[in-house]
């Protein structure tokens, strides 16, 4: 019971954000190519480093398959290790 | 025999024959190995996100193929003395991708015999209907 009136207190102060999701979930995609380095750069920073699911709301299978796609990208060039 | 995709980039230096002759050898050699090449596609001359051996520039090729897993050792090996070869990649398709690409390349038969079609009908509107079927499977692309 404590514990849930904390919860509740602490959303009071949250800030309103729309649920974040998966969307290869979304989509179905049956799945992630590494060629397809226009949705791959929707999930790397400017720097060129991956970002994390808790930012993108992917879910761990998908990140999984993105991290794999995106280190298959980068070993071919297609996407870069690091932006200077 | 097992499904592979292979990426690889050849000295944007090189001249078109160059090009046709690398591309020659290595389906030759998929083949010479009871292979058979499903796609193959040329993507051109593109910068590199990074720079590869002094390289600033590729042209990049990029197989589809179906061949035994000895064939891939061979592969590697010829990449790695050929010359005009500084970086490549094999990837070996997962079931999922197995599927997506056998659709893929039913929908291009599709496709090619779609646009066979009209060339024997004579009137007009079959043609039409063909350039608009055409025009989606060219933006997937």
């Amino acid at each position: 019971m404590v514990q849930k009136g904390k919860g509740s207190e602490h959303v009071k102060y949250k800030r309103f954000m729309r649920k974040k999701f998966c969307r290869f979930c979304a989509e179905k995609t049956p799945f992630i190519d590494y060629k397809d380095t226009r949705t791959l750069k929707s999930y790397i920073t400017e720097r060129g480093k991956q970002l994390p699911s808790r930012m993108t709301g992917t879910c761990a299978r998908h990140q999984r398959e993105l991290t794999e796609a995106v280190k298959r990208a980068r070993n071919i060039a297609l996407l870069s290790f690091m932006e200077k | 025999m097992n499904y592979y995709e292979n990426i690889v980039i050849l000295d944007a230096a090189l001249e078109d024959t160059g090009i046709d002759a690398a591309e020659k050898r290595i389906t030759d050699l998929i083949e010479k190995q009871q292979g058979e090449v499903l796609k193959h596609e040329r993507w051109g001359r593109r910068k590199l996100s990074y720079e590869i051996n002094k390289h600033e520039k590729g042209y990049y090729l990029f197989f589809v193929f179906k061949s035994p897993p000895a064939a891939i050792k061979l592969l590697e090996e010829l990449y790695k003395v050929f010359d005009p070869v500084f970086k490549f990649m094999i990837i070996k398709l997962r079931k999922k991708e197995i599927i997506a690409l056998q659709n893929s390349l039913q929908a291009a038969e599709a496709k090619a015999s779609a646009e066979s079609a009209p060339e024997t009908a004579k009137n007009d509107g079959a043609k039409n209907d063909a350039e608009v079927s055409a025009a989606p499977a060219g933006a997937v692309e």
